[in-house]
């Protein structure tokens, strides 16, 4: 069985058969399936800020009934209703998400530059310390220490600091974390790491604090006693982590499940959205396992640029337990590995008596201060696991973890380092280390995804005198993962019901077809041309592309072209993997 | 023709069809937006082979888009671009095991919701909070709440707990609980503890309780095989005779201790403890399958017994613990290595007519081998433990025992009991969860009248595993499920940690 059937368990057996059995026996080479697109320009954004008049209703995160939910509900409910698998809704005819209220493409199909990673969303860096901050109350929720406060400009931020005894990891980690998430495309709360001294934090009659008798005015030696909580540093200052009050009016988390029903745009079942699913393969890279809509937040906006406007806008929040923090700050040394109560797990440990070495044992602490343990030898993208099962990941499949290992691959070591690098860290060795951890990590996502399809992309067609030619490349070649002698493609095509045009090539890559001329290309693209569109709908061409790694043979990629309607330029209007 | 099939040709046409309808559709009347511009890559991002031909590439996306081009903008559940879907009627069979589970998924339905509906009103109105709203103060430092808890072999215990804490600030506090039913009967204690007033190295805590047990258990005195009593014989003259058979007795206990604890460095504490102790013994109404010590035992030789305890003990206690976890991210309360040492001298006089008066004594010897990576942990124990003083003159409830889930487990509690007790421990700890620790252990004891006596022949031997409960700070519960060479099980849940210090003044065990 494989990890990614390993990690979906709950699916019903007796749906496996049927998808062996109807795999096997229609599996007929030299077909194209029946899927087809209207002949459009993929879309790149959609329109999901339609009005949102009235605020919608907040949705509350609900700890244990969440986690009911999610390991006992919703498996049961999907083994007795015999569910299928169904791909991701909220996708182009690319396979690829739009623009929107979720998501907006960055690093992937826009690439960033250094600056642009290491600056993320923050419009400036943080909050104007010319003034004291003023506390206007202690922090709610979560487990770290903090204060709300409000700068000379009135601008609001929750002040965070590190545990006692593990400086430096939560309030890094933070950032390092946001803004590589941010580059991967989600919407993240502006974050930076400031030094404070205790000169620049005032209270005012305005300011409150919450403890074990309720909320009563803050008084500056309550500041002073919650500073003796948390790591000082030599000179005096604290390291604090400022994150940037959003704009608009919180309405809750993500729900894991379902939708808004209050909210015009929120059409598409949550997990039936790729940007969701797909946050399976960004949380194993950045070991992010505290997933829960309690660490996401909805907010309903006013649109800037037309007043009256209302929509919501859709965060990810709180990243500082991540990258292994959990180890170090809560003992968690499973983080990544194991749910917290993970059936399969605690019945092997208890039966085995110690003897079985639990594929997290061994995961070396890196002695630096503000890292935890994290590695990528202990790292298995396919069967990561958060800390609670979560709706969204139980339904992904590959095309989702294809498509996020896409845009993981996407980050160069440089863009890597750049934003290791805002987390402040103490050592350079800290940088060093986190960013070979990621790098490796990184790689270890590409192997596992990109073998999990026919990871066959970046198509580019032209046409010269009737002669259509498409090139691509093997991402597996691209990234180095893979033998680039392994590799070869055959290409046939099919008119729009689906009969064969008569036209096949084979090719290898970097070599090309004969008259592709491609020998000045890259080892891992390839081409194939000579063949001609259809002569009716619009020339509708199906490019069916199958690809052996070895003796292996991968399900087929279908590249589906037509002719502008009216231009009559030959372009890749879809693009569908079996 | 890839199908031959009439049904495909069928499906084809159909396809066909509604293909050229949407497609006629999409180009009259949903016109594409043509995009022509590509944002430039960095320099480190390696450019393409194709980029250099003429070739456009598929994914294109702009850099920005007015207003009105989001306005334009499809739904988000129209980006898909599909005019045709895949065909699934492949999997219409599904039906059929769908058919056949609608009965079990709509019964399944009833508890579920019941299940989240309470869940969800646990959770929307703070049962837990106003939990401790009704029972505690503001600040959760002075509260009166009920408990509730089951003792296995024994059964419920209901009672009220009452706590005061931090009334000075400095971790003191009041504790009072009474419960009836579970081993005791009725049990009533409060506890008053200085917490760091003083100092953080010394606490100075002070114990006042009841407790009316109707079903506690005497085995005999000796290390004897348990036989069954003939009623038709004398009854048994413990402790000269050393047969051992099963009974219950009832007993009342009032005891007021006093306790100092000091620190004398990291690994060093020095603990006296003295207590005074009130007991009267009597028939149990409880029998449970035993026989009643009175019919099986001469009461008139226990010491003790009649009329009754009136006693004071003192005692000083020496410790030394160099136990601690290999890696930070292991739970404190499950030591990886190191090693606890304690030593005690005592002394029991009895007031009025109380005839108690000997010298209790014993060592405790603890060490602890990490065998691998701080969590696979062996320990091993060494404990022995005496008295020293004429026969006639040690209360029969206080000559050292063994069995019960803290020494000799696999035995019922005090199941043994003599002049002298000793006891070897090996027990390996592994790793289950964060929270959860499992064991095995094997433990070998046996009790001696008299020094001279100690032999390791006829030596008890129980065996079993279990689990521990733990925060990363602190010890939860134990449970145990242990057996012996002699045959039986014993089960317990136990809320004080095995290896930890154990408190004896006043106390028979």
């Amino acid at each position: 069985m494989t990890d990614l059937a390993r990690r979906h368990h709950n699916l019903p057996w007796f749906s496996l058969l049927v998808f062996f059995v109807t795999a096997v026996a229609c599996a007929k080479p030299g077909v194209v399936g029946q899927l087809r697109y209207k002949n459009q320009a993929p879309v790149w954004r959609v329109n999901d800020r339609r009005d949102v008049a009235k605020k919608p209703g907040e949705y509350r995160f609900y700890a244990i009934r969440d986690r009911f939910e999610a390991v006992v509900v919703r498996p049961l409910e999907d083994a007795l209703n015999v569910s299928e698998p169904r791909r991701a809704k909220d996708i182009n005819s690319l396979g690829e998400a739009p623009d929107s209220t979720w998501f907006t493409n960055r690093m992937g199909l826009r690439q960033l530059s250094l600056r642009e990673v290491a600056r993320g969303p923050n419009r400036g860096d943080g909050p104007d310390l010319s003034a004291p901050l003023v506390i206007l109350k202690s922090k709610g929720g979560g487990s770290a220490i903090g204060f709300v406060a409000e700068d000379v400009t009135g601008t609001r931020y929750i002040l965070k600091f590190d545990h006692l005894k593990q400086p430096i990891i939560e309030t890094a980690t933070d950032v390092v974390v946001q803004r590589i998430l941010w580059a991967c495309g989600y919407n993240v709360p502006e974050n930076s790491v400031i030094y404070l001294g205790r000169d620049r934090l005032a209270v005012t009659e305005r300011s409150t604090i919450r403890d074990a008798i309720g909320k009563r005015p803050l008084t500056e030696s309550d500041v002073d006693e919650v500073l003796t909580r948390v790591p000082g540093r030599a000179d005096g200052r604290f390291r604090v982590l400022a994150s940037k009050y959003l704009p608009g009016v919180p309405v809750g988390g993500i729900s894991p499940v379902g939708v808004r029903e209050d909210d015009v745009n929120d059409t598409i079942r949550h997990e039936d959205r790729r940007v969701l699913r797909g946050l399976y393969v960004f949380f194993s890279w950045l070991q992010y396992t505290d997933v829960k809509s309690g660490n996401t937040l909805d907010m309903w906006v006013e649109d800037a640029e037309r007043p009256g406007r209302h929509y919501v806008m859709h965060y990810l929040l709180d990243f500082g337990k991540s990258l292994g923090a959990f180890g170090p700050l809560h003992g968690r040394i499973y983080d990544g590995h194991a749910y917290n109560f993970d059936f399969m797990y605690d019945f092997l440990s208890l039966f085995t008596l110690g003897l079985w070495q639990r594929p997290w044992e061994g995961t070396p602490d890196p002695g630096l201060p503000g890292l935890s343990p994290l590695d990528a030898e202990h790292f298995d993208p396919g069967a990561w696991k958060p800390h609670w099962p979560y709706s969204p990941f139980r339904h992904m499949d590959e095309y989702d973890g294809y498509w996020a290992a896409k845009i993981v691959m996407s980050f160069t070591p440089a863009h890597i380092r750049v934003a290791v690098e805002q987390g402040r860290f103490d050592h350079a060795r800290a940088v060093e280390h986190l960013t070979r951890v990621l790098v490796q990590r990184q790689r270890r996502i590409g192997e596992y995804w990109f073998r999990r399809v026919n990871p066959l992309d970046g198509f580019a067609l032209g046409e010269r005198e009737g002669r259509v030619r498409l090139c691509f490349d093997d991402l597996l070649l691209r990234h180095g993962l893979a033998d680039r002698t392994s590799g070869r493609y055959a290409a046939t095509s099919f008119n729009f019901s689906g009969k064969s045009l008569g036209w096949r090539a084979d090719v290898r890559p970097g070599i090309g077809t004969a008259a592709t001329g491609n020998e000045q290309g890259h080892a891992y693209t390839a081409c194939v041309d000579g063949f001609s569109l259809a002569e009716n709908n619009h020339g509708y061409t199906i490019v069916r592309l199958d690809t052996w790694r070895g003796d292996r043979r991968l399900l087929p990629v279908e590249v589906h072209i037509a002719r502008h309607p009216i231009s009559g330029v030959a372009r890749i209007i879809g693009i569908h993997r079996r | 023709m890839a199908c031959k099939k009439t049904s495909c040709r069928w499906l084809y046409c159909l396809g066909l069809v509604v293909g050229l309808a949407g497609m006629a559709r999409v180009a009259g009347a949903n016109e594409p937006i043509e995009v022509r511009t590509t944002k430039p890559r960095p320099a480190e991002v390696p450019v393409k082979a194709h980029e250099e031909t003429d070739v456009e590439p598929a994914a294109r996306i702009p850099d920005q888009e007015s207003d009105e081009d989001l306005d334009r903008a499809p739904l988000p559940q129209e980006a898909s671009g599909i005019l045709i879907e895949r065909d699934r009627s492949r999997h219409v069979w599904l039906a059929i095991p769908r058919a056949m589970l609608f009965v079990p998924r709509w019964a399944l339905e009833v508890p579920i919701a019941v299940s989240r509906y309470t869940l969800w009103a646990y959770e929307h109105y703070d049962v837990k909070d106003r939990f401790k709203q009704v029972f505690f103060n503001q600040d959760e430092t002075l509260g009166l709440y009920p408990s509730a808890f089951l003792e296995t072999g024994f059964g419920y215990n209901v009672g009220a707990r009452f706590v005061w804490t931090e009334f000075f600030g400095k971790g003191e506090s009041i504790r009072a609980r009474a419960g009836y039913g579970g081993r005791s009967e009725r049990v009533f204690e409060a506890k008053l503890s200085s917490g760091r007033i003083f100092d953080d190295r010394i606490l100075i805590g002070t114990v006042v309780d009841y407790e009316d047990s109707g079903r506690a258990r005497f085995f005999g005195i000796g290390n004897s095989d348990l036989v069954t009593f003939d009623r038709d014989l004398t009854p048994v003259a413990a402790p000269f005779d050393e047969t051992a058979v099963a009974t219950r007795f009832a007993r009342e206990d009032v005891r007021v201790e006093l306790l100092v604890q000091a620190r004398l460095s990291e690994l060093l504490a020095v603990r006296t403890s003295s207590a005074f102790r009130h007991s009267s013994f009597g028939r149990s109404t409880d029998l449970r399958g035993d026989d009643g010590l009175h019919t099986v035992y001469d009461t008139g030789l226990l010491v003790g017994h009649d009329p009754g305890l009136d006693s004071l003990y003192g005692e000083v206690e020496l410790a030394c613990d160099t136990r601690r976890v290999s890696y930070s991210h292991l739970p404190e309360p499950v030591p990886s290595r190191g090693h606890r040492i304690d030593a005690w001298i005592g002394y029991q006089r009895g007031l009025a007519g109380d005839p108690s008066r000997f010298v209790r004594f014993g060592a405790e010897a603890q060490r602890y081998f990490d065998l691998w990576r701080g969590d696979r942990v062996l320990v091993l124990r060494a404990r022995f433990e005496g008295v020293v003083g004429g026969l006639d003159r040690i209360p029969f409830v206080d000559f050292p025992a063994l069995g019960g889930p803290y020494v000799l487990r696999g035995y019922p509690r005090d199941r043994f009991r003599d002049r002298h007790a000793g006891l070897l421990t090996a027990e390996y700890n592994y790793p289950i969860q964060h929270w959860a620790t499992g064991y095995i252990f094997a433990e070998a004891g046996r009790v001696w009248r008299r020094f001279g006596d100690l032999n390791l022949d006829d030596n008890r031997l129980g065996f079993g595993a279990g689990m521990q409960f733990s925060t990363m700070e602190s010890f939860l519960a134990r449970l145990l499920v242990a057996s012996s060479i002699d045959g039986g099980i014993e089960f317990s849940l136990s809320f004080d940690p095995i290896f930890g210090a154990r408190k004896r003044a006043g106390r028979t065990q």
